[in-house]
C-alpha cells in the first residue's frame, strides 16, 4: 500500500516536472528566437497605432467604443501569435519527441502556462499604450487592469485549445481566429461590459463583481473542457 | 432510425394541416404588429429555434460518442447535426429578426437571445468549415468532435451565465422576446401540429443527409 502511495506521488511530480520544464523550454526558445513575442507584439501595436490614428484624439469615442476596440485589438493580437508554440513543435518536427517524453497532460500544462504567461505579459503592454494613444482616463484604474488581468486567462486558454486543433489541420493557420472567435464571444462580452464600466464610473460594487466572476468562471470552464480534450488532439 | 413510411406521411400531412391552421384557425393577437397577425412568426420561429439547440446538443453527444468508440458512424451523424442545425438556425434567425423588425422596429437589437443563437450559428459555421479542411477521415472525425466539445463551453455559459450577468442591462428587452406566454389557440397548434411536424422533418433530414454521407464516404 505504501509502495503504492509512493508511486503515485513520484508520478504526479514528475508530471509536474515535465509540464514545467516544458514551460522553460518554451520560454528559453522564445527568449532565443522572439518569434512569438515579436509578431504579437508588432500585430498588437499596429492595430493601436491604426485605430489611434483614425480614430484621433478629439472625435470623443463612447466608452463603450474604447472598451470594444481594447478588446477587439487584444482578441486578434492573441489570434496572431499564440498557435506558436504549437506551430512550432510541427515546424521543426520535434512534436513526435515531445509525444514520447512527456504526457500530453503534463504538455498541455506547460503549453497553457507559457501562453497565459506571454499573453499576459502583451496585455500589460498594450493596455497602458492605449490608455495613452487614445487620451483615455479610466475613473478606476485598478479596476480597468484587474478586468484585464482576469479576461485574459480565458482568452488565452481559448487561444491554446484552437491553436493545438489548427496545429493538426497543416496549412490552414488562417482558420485560427474564425474558429476562435464563436468560443470568445461570451468572454468578448462580458470584458467589454467590464472595461466600459471601469472607464465611466469609479463605484462599481453592484455590476462589476458579476461580470469579473464570470470572466473568471469561463477561464476555468474553457481551462478544464481544454485538459479533458487535450489529450484527443494531440494523440497521433 | 424509425422504419417505415408512415412517420413521413405524417409529417408532411401535420405540417400542411398546421400552416393552414396558422393562417385560418389562430385569430390575430392584439398588440401585434399587422392587426395582430404578426404574432404568428412565432408558430415558425420557435420550432427553429428548438430544432437549432437541440441539433447542438445532438452534435455534441455524437462527439462523445465518436470520442468513445472511435466508429466514423458517429463522426457522420455528429456532421449532419451540425449542418442542420445550422439550416435551422439560419431559419430561426431570419424569422427572428424579421418579427424583431415588426415588433420594435429593429432587425437586430443584440438581446442575449439574439446573441445566443448568434453564437450557436457561428459555432455551427466554424464547424463545417474545419471539416471541410481536413482530408484525412480519421483524424478529421477526432479534430472535429473535439471542436464540437470545445464549443459546447460558451454555449452553455451563454445560455445559463450571461442571461444573469448582463440581464440588468437588457432586461425588458430579454422579457420582450422571452415573455407574452402564449394563449387560446396558439398552443394547440404549436404543441400539436407544428412543433411534432418539424421534429419529423429533422428526423426525415437527418436520415436523408446521413445517407448520402455514408455512399460520399463508401465512395472514396
Amino acid at each position: 500500500m505504501s509502495d503504492w502511495e509512493t508511486e503515485e506521488q513520484r508520478c504526479k511530480a514528475s508530471w509536474i516536472d515535465a509540464a514545467i520544464a516544458i514551460f522553460m523550454k518554451d520560454v528559453r526558445s522564445e527568449l532565443r528566437s522572439r518569434s512569438a513575442l515579436s509578431s504579437i507584439l508588432l500585430f498588437a501595436v499596429t492595430a493601436l497605432v491604426v485605430v489611434g490614428f483614425s480614430v484621433g484624439i478629439e472625435s470623443g469615442l463612447s466608452s463603450t467604443v474604447q472598451a470594444a476596440l481594447l478588446w477587439i485589438v487584444l482578441f486578434f493580437a492573441a489570434f496572431s501569435g499564440l498557435s506558436h508554440v504549437f506551430l512550432h513543435e510541427e515546424e521543426s518536427g520535434t512534436s513526435l519527441a515531445l509525444r514520447l517524453t512527456a504526457s500530453p497532460s503534463a504538455i498541455y500544462t506547460g503549453k497553457l502556462m507559457f501562453n497565459q504567461a506571454l499573453l499576459c505579459g502583451i496585455a500589460f503592454l498594450v493596455a497602458p499604450l492605449y490608455l495613452l494613444l487614445l487620451d483615455i482616463r479610466p475613473a478606476s484604474l485598478g479596476a480597468f487592469l484587474l478586468v484585464i488581468l482576469i479576461g485574459c486567462p480565458g482568452l488565452g486558454a481559448a487561444a491554446t485549445v484552437v491553436a493545438a486543433i489548427i496545429s493538426r489541420a497543416k496549412g490552414r493557420g488562417a482558420l485560427y481566429g474564425a474558429l476562435g472567435f464563436p468560443l470568445l464571444l461570451p468572454l468578448l462580452f462580458m470584458a467589454v461590459h467590464a472595461t466600459r464600466l471601469t472607464l465611466v464610473s469609479s463605484s462599481l460594487g453592484s455590476e462589476l463583481p458579476h461580470d469579473l466572476i464570470g470572466l473568471g468562471a469561463f477561464a476555468v470552464m474553457v481551462i478544464t473542457a481544454g485538459a479533458l480534450l487535450f489529450p484527443y488532439i494531440w494523440e497521433e | 432510425m424509425i422504419k417505415g413510411l408512415w412517420w413521413k406521411l405524417a409529417t408532411g400531412l401535420g405540417m400542411a394541416c398546421g400552416i393552414v391552421a396558422s393562417f385560418v384557425y389562430v385569430g390575430p393577437t392584439p398588440g401585434f404588429s399587422m392587426s395582430g397577425h404578426g404574432a404568428k412568426m412565432i408558430f415558425f420561429h420557435v420550432p427553429c429555434a428548438w430544432l437549432a439547440t437541440v441539433a447542438y446538443l445532438a452534435a455534441a453527444w455524437y462527439s462523445v460518442r465518436y470520442l468513445r468508440e472511435r466508429s466514423l458512424e458517429e463522426d457522420r451523424k455528429c456532421a449532419v447535426s451540425m449542418e442542420l442545425g445550422m439550416l435551422f438556425a439560419t431559419g430561426a434567425t431570419i424569422t427572428g429578426s424579421i418579427f424583431s423588425y415588426n415588433e420594435w422596429g429593429r432587425y437586430w437589437s443584440w438581446d442575449p437571445r439574439q446573441t445566443s443563437i448568434l453564437v450557436i450559428l457561428l459555432i455551427f459555421a466554424a464547424y463545417l468549415v474545419l471539416r471541410d479542411a481536413l482530408a484525412d477521415p480519421e483524424k478529421r472525425a477526432r479534430l472535429c468532435s473535439v471542436y464540437a466539445l470545445t464549443a459546447m463551453a460558451p454555449g452553455m455559459f451563454l445560455i445559463w451565465v450571461v442571461p444573469r450577468v448582463v440581464s440588468s442591462l437588457h432586461g425588458d428587452a430579454n422579457q420582450a422576446v422571452v415573455g407574452g406566454g402564449l394563449s387560446g389557440s396558439y398552443r394547440p397548434v404549436l404543441y400539436g401540429l407544428i412543433l411534432p411536424s418539424f421534429i419529423g422533418l429533422f428526423c426525415w433530414l437527418f436520415e436523408m443527409r446521413l445517407r448520402i454521407k455514408r455512399l460520399e464516404d463508401m465512395e472514396q
